[in-house]
């Protein structure tokens, strides 16, 4: 009788244990996961801002990608999340993309003028409308340039590049995030860093 | 790469490093709400994913099925296996979406 009251108590502790501990992983995941975004919050939103030039925008963006990985992929192991982060964040900048495709469609078919529509595929007010402080400093104008050649890229490539150079992810991991072949991913980031050369050159040691 | 293109690059980081380091107070405020809304968020049980996509394939099949139950025997049956594979395999219909965009981007910028 008393062996079978101790096993009962141990049975008793073992379930308690065991019910107790989902709730610690989940907290455990919960501080992983927002160590993680904080992490990796500010380059999204930089890539973000980079391809859209709209602080709103790009604020949007990050958070909807965020929301997407913390409600469907937190349960992954935590080494996956860079991956999935960036390809979220990748797709959701190729929505933002889409979306001012239907909006620049709907814009020259009313619009008479369908060249000027198409000339400036980059705003020409681009002072005026980032958000960031006028470049007072050498160093705020070299990342004002820097800004507006990154912004020029075709979007792939501006992704391979961000992705690669900056991320500092393999081109196996690029061309996952990218969903394209390794072979396209080295043409993009070869292509965007010929062409950041030649339109920073003389503002860039 | 060579070590011109290296110290270039490195440059460039550098830049992207700092410049996301001193984001002005009012966006990274924004960006720790949208963090914490991202965290509060209920989470998808994982269960939930494959059953969503079993009941999608199903819902397919059954439609499908329907459909050639009503057809006149000489029109030749669809290909519904390959719709199943086809809407069950996300990766690839996003890859199918993003084709004819992806060629819209690449016609946008060589105009520019």
């Amino acid at each position: 009788m008393g062996n079978s009251i101790r096993l009962s108590a141990l049975d008793i502790w073992t379930y308690n244990e065991h019910r107790d501990s989902p709730a610690k992983d989940l907290a455990l995941d919960q501080r992983n996961l927002d160590q993680f975004l904080k992490g990796v919050e500010k380059r999204a939103y930089r890539m973000a801002y980079i391809a859209t030039q709209q602080q709103a925008d790009a604020l949007d963006i990050v958070q909807d990608t965020m929301i997407r990985l913390a409600r469907s992929y937190a349960n992954k192991p935590s080494e996956q999340w860079p991956a999935l982060f960036f390809r979220i964040l990748h797709n959701r900048i190729l929505d933002w993309h889409r979306q001012r495709k239907r909006e620049r469609s709907w814009l020259n078919w009313f619009s008479h003028d369908n060249d000027d529509e198409r000339e400036t595929s980059v705003d020409p007010d681009f002072a005026d409308h980032s958000t960031e402080p006028s470049a007072q400093h050498q160093g705020q104008r070299a990342i004002q340039s820097l800004d507006k050649a990154l912004h020029e890229l075709p979007p792939r490539q501006q992704q391979a590049f961000l992705l690669r150079s900056w991320e500092g992810l393999s081109v196996a991991e690029t061309a996952k995030i990218m969903g394209c072949s390794q072979g396209s991913v080295k043409t993009h980031f070869s292509r965007a860093t010929q062409s950041l050369r030649e339109k920073l050159e003389g503002q860039w040691p | 790469m060579s070590e011109h293109d290296d110290k270039f690059l490195n440059q460039i980081n550098q830049a992207l490093d700092d410049a996301s380091e001193n984001l002005d107070a009012q966006t990274q405020s924004r960006l720790n709400q949208a963090r914490q809304h991202a965290l509060a968020q209920p989470k998808q049980h994982p269960w939930l994913i494959p059953l969503a996509s079993a009941t999608a394939v199903a819902s397919v099949a059954v439609i499908s099925f329907s459909l050639l139950s009503t057809q006149v025997p000489n029109v030749p049956a669809p290909d519904f296996v390959e719709d199943i594979e086809l809407l069950s395999s996300t990766e690839e219909l996003e890859f199918y979406e993003n084709l004819e965009f992806y060629q819209w981007l690449e016609d946008e910028h060589s105009q520019t």
